[in-house]
């Protein structure tokens, strides 16, 4: 494979090229126009050199790694030589005639070696190579018996070295012959490339390899005629055709090219579409598409059989080397992830199929990746549930312990109060009695204080009887007049209970302290597997989630159990909060 | 007189409420410590009324005052609790007791204003 090279001598060459080529052009049109070509000849030469001139600079630019632009510039430079064998300077002569041999050795060179750019196999080479030596030879030896005398022109030539007309007439026909012979080999090359080629192979042979048939044909019929004195007006036909073909060879050149440059756009295209994750049977798709290959499979490495699986998940052979199937592997830190069955003529384009393993590579990657966050998301929501769940037994414990030990103990100083109070009787000393009554009242408010303080701890109705009872007993203790509409009266979990609880509670205290409100209103409902808390006041308004704490913590409480919290609040227009709860399946307890 | 039963897993709370209410001029008939025992004291004694805890080792005072309203009146079942009255809801009134005092609000004069016994 033919390595970047973008330096900075070839960049100053090409652009020598680019302006020298033209002046070069109208140079050799003109040197035709004076010696008196036809017009159509003329044209027919700007065309083809022009074509292959400007082609081959778009492709060196394009594909400065690819030999085949230089050649393609090349081959045109050659070319305009041409016009010299139509002066009378015999020197000129031989130097155009050699110039056209090496500009059609060139095209030779050039179609075979589309589109690596390079020979690729000895036959190929050993057949250009002999082709170059026998056309240039027998030419030379044409030209050596070529008497312009002879066919009523007015000058010598200085290379005239076979005299004798007969054999100078068997060289001219030995050139043919030969151009026969080798145009013969092409078409044989040709045949055989087309025959040996898959879909997409021949998608990338077909702009260069049909003109260039088409061109080797025309070359063949008009050397026939040739030999054989054919009509002129077949002749012209036949000469006309190989002019148009050669003039399309470059344009298959750039068609070959721009097929390139749309397989990397369709890239781009399998980059986007492999960024949704596809299922593996659209991946498959996805890549035959961008590559133009329907035979393309993909095999995933399981290291569970430890071999490749297809999308079936059944083992998957891989072929072997030779069998007309390449396979591209996938790895990730020395671990194989796929491999790419395909077309080996897909690697003709050596950053294509690299292109799309790191465009899959990339997506397995990503896929990777969101399953591990979402495997770590998913545990800490589990353990973010846990530590709500923790929590909420923690306070049960410190509640139960409040119950079983301070709040016992001052049941029982408030009862051993009242029977000394009892005890004393009507008659005991009055100060006595004043500071037993004292004492008992003391006691009654730590207890009162103790209770209220257990309650916002853990409040024992809601484990006693449930939500409802417990809304209906936070909206009797609020100093705001609260209605309560219950839509279920059924029992859930205790972390949703615990949930629902405290978004009432907090949001009622709001209500108190913040809202203004003259009244308020609590509506429970639950639909299917969701529970819906709705608390709604009359007040100012303007409620923010992010400023409280208090809610701030109401909606990370929700989001443990994956519930959520809406608040609509306008300036001046009241506050309802919504707390949407997922109940899953219910414990069918009634209330 | 009027007769009563106290069920209460405490004995300092049995033995407070003892003093208190026979010092009010109830008669302390029994002392049972969970619900089962309370039941057949009840069945047994036959008192006027039964002061019921509602948190009991083996069961909850509103069961056992559930299976004593079946049984048929009396005895009165009085319910109790450290807690207070909101902390049960509506379980309180559908138990079939005839009312709730809070542990520390006990009283001859309380009972009295709940049972309207003498």
């Amino acid at each position: 494979m033919a390595k970047t090279v973008t330096s900075t001598s070839d960049r100053k060459l090409r652009r020598l090229t680019m302006v020298a080529a033209p002046v070069l052009l109208l140079g050799s049109l003109a040197y035709l126009t004076v010696n008196e070509a036809p017009a159509l000849r003329v044209a027919i030469n700007g065309i083809v050199c022009g074509a292959f001139l400007a082609t081959g600079l778009l492709a060196w630019a394009r594909r400065p790694a690819n030999r085949t632009g230089r050649v393609m510039v090349a081959t045109g430079l050659f070319l305009l030589l041409d016009p010299l064998q139509a002066g009378a300077v015999p020197a000129l002569a031989l130097v155009g005639l050699i110039g056209t041999t090496v500009s059609d050795i060139l095209l030779g060179y050039l179609i075979l070696a589309f589109p690596w750019g390079s020979l690729r196999s000895n036959v190929d080479r050993v057949f250009v190579a002999a082709s170059a030596v026998a056309m240039l030879s027998a030419n030379l030896a044409a030209f050596s018996g070529f008497d312009p005398r002879a066919v009523g022109r007015d000058y010598d030539n200085p290379f005239l070295l076979i005299r004798d007309p007969g054999l100078a007439q068997a060289a001219v026909t030995a050139s043919r012959l030969t151009s026969i012979v080798v145009l013969i080999g092409f078409l044989t090359i040709f045949a055989i490339r087309w025959a040996r080629a898959s879909g997409p192979a021949r998608r990338t042979y077909s702009p260069v390899l049909l003109p260039s048939t088409v061109l080797v044909i025309a070359i063949m019929v008009n050397t026939i005629l040739s030999l054989f004195d054919g009509p002129d007006g077949l002749r012209l036909a036949a000469g006309i055709t190989q002019a148009l073909a050669r003039a399309f060879i470059p344009v298959g050149f750039l068609v070959g090219l721009l097929r390139t440059r749309m397989a990397r756009s369709a890239i781009a295209d399998l980059v986007v579409e492999l960024g949704e994750t596809p299922a593996p049977a659209r991946l498959r798709e996805a890549l035959a598409n961008a590559l133009g290959d329907p035979s393309l499979t993909v095999a995933y490495w399981s290291p569970a059989v430890d071999s490749y699986v297809g999308v079936d998940g059944a083992p998957t052979e891989l072929p072997l080397e030779g069998s007309g199937r390449a396979v591209t592997f996938l790895e990730r830190d020395g671990q194989p992830i796929a491999a790419i069955l395909h077309d080996p003529v897909l690697l003709e384009d050596p950053g294509l199929v690299a292109s799309v393993a790191s465009a899959m590579r990339l997506s397995v990657e990503n896929e990777r990746l969101q399953a591990e966050v979402e495997a770590q998301l998913g545990e800490v929501r589990e353990s973010r549930a846990r530590i709500v769940a923790a929590g909420d037994m923690e306070r049960k414990r410190v509640e139960r312990d409040l119950h079983d030990g301070a709040q016992q103990r001052l049941v029982s100083l408030t009862l051993a109060l009242r029977l000394a109070k009892l005890k004393l009787g009507d008659d005991g000393d009055p100060e006595v009695r004043l500071s037993l009554d004292h004492a008992s009242d003391e006691a009654r408010s730590a207890l009162a204080e103790l209770r209220e303080l257990a309650r916002g701890i853990h409040p024992q109705i809601l484990t006693e009887a449930g939500l409802g009872p417990a809304i209906e007993s936070l909206a009797d203790r609020s100093s705001v007049e609260v209605a309560v509409e219950l839509g279920t009266d059924r029992r859930f979990t205790p972390a949703v209970e615990a949930a629902a609880y405290f978004v009432v509670s907090e949001a009622l205290a709001n209500v108190a302290k913040y809202a203004g409100a003259s009244r308020a209103l609590v509506r429970t409902e639950w639909l299917v597997d969701e529970l819906t808390i709705e608390i709604a006041d009359d007040g100012i308004g303007g409620a923010e989630p992010g400023s409280g704490g208090g809610l701030r913590g109401l909606e990370d409480r929700l989001s443990a159990i994956d519930g959520r919290l809406e608040i609509v609040s306008p300036t001046g227009g009241g506050t309802r909060i919504l707390a949407y709860i997922p109940t899953g399946t219910p414990a069918t307890m009634p209330g | 007189m009027t007769t009563i039963l106290i069920v209460d897993d405490h004995v300092g709370f049995r033995l407070q409420a003892r003093s208190l209410l026979e010092a009010d001029g109830f008669i302390v008939i029994g002392e049972a410590v969970d619900g089962a025992t309370g039941l057949t004291a009840a069945r047994t004694l036959k008192p006027d009324l039964v002061l019921l805890d509602v948190g009991l080792p083996d069961t909850e005072g509103f069961n056992v005052a559930r299976e004593l309203a079946i049984d048929g009146p009396p005895p009165f079942v009085v319910l109790t609790s450290s807690r207070e009255a909101s902390a049960f809801g509506p379980r309180l009134t559908s138990s079939g007791a005839l009312g709730f005092i809070p542990k520390d609000e006990l009283s001859g004069a309380a009972i009295r204003a709940l049972s309207q016994v003498p």
